[in-house]
């Protein structure tokens, strides 16, 4: 089984059976899935932060870190494989985007990467199929290349499948 | 659930405080130091040379190619200066310290290395908000209380079996409570409170035996150092929102909102803090903890 660990800021696209794609925990961040079934590709980018404005070393070297550029190079990352779709063809997942209690001002961090990600994704017109974001717990993600079925991680808890 | 949590023997609580390894001289020298409001490099060297060790240690992370340091720096004097105060207290504890920051925190469903590398970026992030601050907030207090604020976790994670399913048990409860609430309901205690009998019983400075204990609730320290306990609180929320949590607490706990009385922060300057921190974090962490 090959098993690639899509670091922070980090996108990741693998193709075929036995593949399987994982972030570390995502905490405020938010793990953003792009699958296509009939090829059984997956894509997936860990992101940190909602918008990018002038960092420009950390979006040449880490695109993936900022939700403004994090989908644009994920959608590239699926191009240069040779896929070819309509993004409305693509499967869509969002997991993470979790929040402190009593959050407030600058803390929202958490519903700020999940607010920027969907604005995002509908400027690329992608649709989100599956969504499993706030609460207060941090979770990893593991994708499931051949099944398209993507695990929440949870320390020493129950995993859950979406 | 796994197995019944009890209420924690004191007797036995005592006992694992205890036994946990003492840090070593120079160590416990440099965080008597690190723990005054003012502090020289030239003050840490001479603590440091005492220890050879620790020494050759601090050369060979002054002279590691991740620092990118131009010519070799032969002496301790010109390490230290080179990398300051906040390397050299950071190696001491990852040498001295290394049981507990590489302790694996089962009770809280934690890996090897994650406090580690939790002290890290929550110290990191104490020194960022430090400079933030509109009030007066020790630097160095900061970074090394940051650095410190866990160690409770090493002593009640052993306490703790059963715990995550505890956790979750209540997180489908109509009504939500931060995991420092759940600690003291089912142990009589939290990680604050262990943290700072440990921190005792280190003989630890004041200063930061208040950062650890009330690393949860800083306005309720002590004024003089409540500002600097401010700033351990938030760094370490952030740690947690960034990833670098201790296992199955992250990220149940409670911020206060009365942060910007002591730092403002506005939402473009935590995010601009926050990614400054993951560079000045990667650069680190592999010279420290891994």
């Amino acid at each position: 089984m090959k098993e690639i660990i899509v670091g922070i800021g980090e996108t990741g696209v693998l193709s075929g059976e036995g593949k399987v794609l994982q972030t570390g925990p995502l905490g405020a961040g938010v793990a953003v899935v792009v699958l296509d079934a009939p090829s059984r590709t997956a894509g997936l980018v860990h992101i940190a932060l909602p918008a990018s404005k002038s960092e420009t070393d950390k979006i040449e070297s880490y695109p993936g870190t900022f939700a403004d550029t994090a989908i644009p190079a994920l959608m590239e990352a699926l191009a240069q494989t040779g896929l070819s779709r309509d993004p409305e063809e693509y499967t869509v997942k969002l997991v993470g985007g979790a929040n402190v209690m009593d959050r407030s001002g600058a803390f929202d961090l958490g519903a700020r990467n999940v607010e920027a990600v969907r604005r995002i994704l509908a400027e690329h017109n992608l649709q989100i199929e599956t969504e499993k974001t706030g609460g207060r717990f941090s979770r990893s993600v593991k994708v499931y290349v051949d099944s398209s079925l993507v695990e929440l991680i949870f320390p020493s808890r129950d995993t859950e499948f979406i | 659930m796994a197995q019944a949590l009890t209420m924690i023997d004191p007797g036995k609580l005592v006992q694992k405080v205890r036994d946990i390894e003492p840090l070593s001289d120079a160590t416990h020298k440099l965080l008597l130091l690190m723990g005054q409001p003012d502090h020289q490099v030239k003050d840490l060297v001479r603590i440091v040379e005492c220890e050879p060790a620790l020494t050759a240690n601090v050369l060979k992370v002054a002279n590691s190619a991740s620092l990118g340091v131009k010519r070799q720096l032969a002496t301790l004097a010109e390490a230290a200066s080179y990398l300051g105060y906040m390397h050299i207290i950071g190696i001491a504890l990852a040498t001295s310290g290394r049981r507990v920051f590489n302790a694996e925190l089962k009770g809280y469903g934690s890996s090897r290395g994650d406090l580690g590398r939790h002290s890290l970026w929550s110290a990191l992030a104490a020194k960022g908000l430090a400079q933030l601050a509109c009030t007066v907030v020790y630097e160095g207090i900061a970074f090394t209380s940051a650095l410190l604020h866990d160690i409770g976790k090493v002593i009640i994670s052993d306490f703790l079996p059963g715990y995550a399913d505890e956790l979750e048990t209540r997180s489908k409860s109509t009504e939500q409570k931060d995991n420092l609430t759940v600690e003291r309901e089912v142990l009589g205690t939290d990680h604050c409170a262990v943290g700072s009998l440990l921190a005792e019983h280190w003989q630890l400075p004041e200063s930061l035996q208040i950062g650890i204990a009330y690393h949860h609730c800083p306005r309720e320290a002590p004024a003089k150092w409540r500002a600097t306990t401010v700033a351990v609180h938030m760094a370490d929320m952030m740690a947690m929102m960034g990833g670098y949590g201790t296992g199955s607490d992250a990220i149940l706990y409670s911020l206060d909102g009365h942060y910007n009385e002591f730092i403002p922060i506005t939402a473009g300057k935590l995010d601009s803090l926050m990614l400054g921190l993951q560079k000045e974090y990667e650069r680190i962490v592999p010279l420290l903890f891994d």
